[in-house]
């Protein structure tokens, strides 16, 4: 598999399980592809049972999110998506592949869009051993809307 | 005007017809100004609502109808000339449907969606705004199946369906240029402190060419500390609607800062 991360976080293989509590989506790292993780993410927020405007926000947050890396994704790469459900609520993640060392600027109109809707928002950029650079971002979906 | 208007004698306001010749002989920057178009739009109302009504039954929440047709009539009141020789009533009622005509396809259901499911996601709007009022904040889908004493699958199948709404972004609308920038001095909006923003000299312009109310509504989600509901709670429309308009229009400033067309 060329697709496992460096730091051990191994994209599953076909046959083995998820934990119960993970929802993953891989798909092309295009603009075109958003619409569908954001679908995903109003599902898996409101299975969590999360307000409607935390539901809002965190479809708003998931398309920034993938914004932000599918503008720096390689062509032709793909992006995976993951939700990871616990009782403190919902860790968002996605991760792409990219020629750029550099991870997008902390202080753009879209970062502060998505640290207004989320929290704990990460970004990092590391040389991936298949070529170019793993660029993962992840946020956690507040599950109370905050201002 | 040397051409009588041979329409006014039928216009259900003649006492209107003074005030607008007040306001349209008065200064831009008069003060008198203000209070008299509040006038006008506290008696054209009912029209505005007359008109919202035609409307209703469509999947759209009447507030949200009656709300989106008192923007037409205020851009109406905004762009009435009585110089023109025309009456009111009949340069208002098509620009208050013009203004409805604009949110249904700017808001309207983009993908066939069966009639249960459009009725379900009313229901799931009415009943968020009672709840919302109740709890002081947005219901989550479980206290929404309380309320409304639906199954929590249907109301997360209901939930979904309001994606529908969302239209694809290759035919989102251009929003009109010619709406006038009125509404944002009745919505309160706070001054942006976007100087951290790196961009924020290409926000800037962007923010400014926004129809008032999407631009109101992004100051107070992103730089008003503000929640949807109660940005819903100020604007007077559906939290359901402040979602899709905060939605459409950051997919239009993050394309505009990408320098897409």
């Amino acid at each position: 598999m060329n697709d496992e991360g460096p730091a051990g976080r191994a994209l599953p293989s076909a046959g083995r399980l998820l934990d119960d509590d993970a929802v993953e989506l891989r798909l092309p790292a295009t603009t075109h592809q958003i619409p569908l993780v954001r679908v995903l993410a109003q599902a898996v927020a409101a299975r969590a049972d999360y307000g409607l405007d935390a539901i809002a926000d965190a479809k708003m947050a998931v398309d920034e999110a993938c914004a932000q890396v599918v503008g720096s994704a390689s062509p032709e790469a793909a992006m995976t998506c993951r939700f990871t459900v616990s009782p403190a609520g919902i860790r968002f993640s996605v991760e792409t592949v990219t020629g750029n060392p550099r991870p997008p600027s902390e202080r753009s109109f879209g970062w502060h869009v998505l640290t207004t809707l989320a929290a704990n928002a990460e970004v990092r950029c590391v040389p991936d051993p298949g070529g170019g650079y793993l660029l993962t971002l992840g946020i956690d979906l507040r599950r109370e809307a905050r201002g | 005007m040397n051409r009588p208007s041979p329409v006014r004698h039928r216009d259900e306001y003649p006492h209107t017809v003074p005030l607008f010749e007040e306001l349209d002989g008065l200064p831009e920057d008069d003060p008198r100004r203000t209070a008299l178009r509040a006038r006008l739009v506290t008696e054209f109302l009912p029209v505005a609502e007359h008109i919202a009504a035609r409307f209703t039954g469509r999947g759209e929440p009447r507030e949200d109808l009656v709300q989106v047709a008192r923007i037409g009539l205020i851009n109406a009141i905004d762009r009435f000339a009585p110089s023109r020789g025309s009456d009111f009533l009949s340069f208002a009622v098509p620009t208050i449907m013009g203004e409805l005509r604009r949110h249904f396809r700017d808001t309207g259901w983009s993908v066939r969606v069966p009639r249960r499911l459009k009725e379900l996601h009313l229901a799931l709007s009415r009943g968020s705004g009672e709840l919302a009022q109740s709890l002081g904040r947005a219901p989550t889908p479980t206290e929404l199946a309380e309320h409304l004493g639906l199954d929590l699958a249907d109301v997360h199948e209901g939930l979904l369906a309001g994606h529908a709404y969302r239209p694809l972004s290759v035919d989102k609308p251009v929003h009109d240029e010619a709406e006038p920038l009125v509404l944002a001095d009745t919505l309160g909006e706070e001054d942006p402190e976007i100087g951290h923003i790196e961009d924020h000299e290409a926000l800037r312009p962007l923010l400014r060419a926004l129809p008032p109310r999407e631009r109101a509504i992004v100051v107070m989600r992103f730089f008003g500390g503000l929640t949807q509901t109660q940005i819903a709670d100020r604007v007077g429309i559906s939290q359901m609607h402040v979602s899709r308009l905060l939605a459409n229009t950051l997919e239009q400033l993050r394309e505009q800062l990408a320098g897409e067309p």
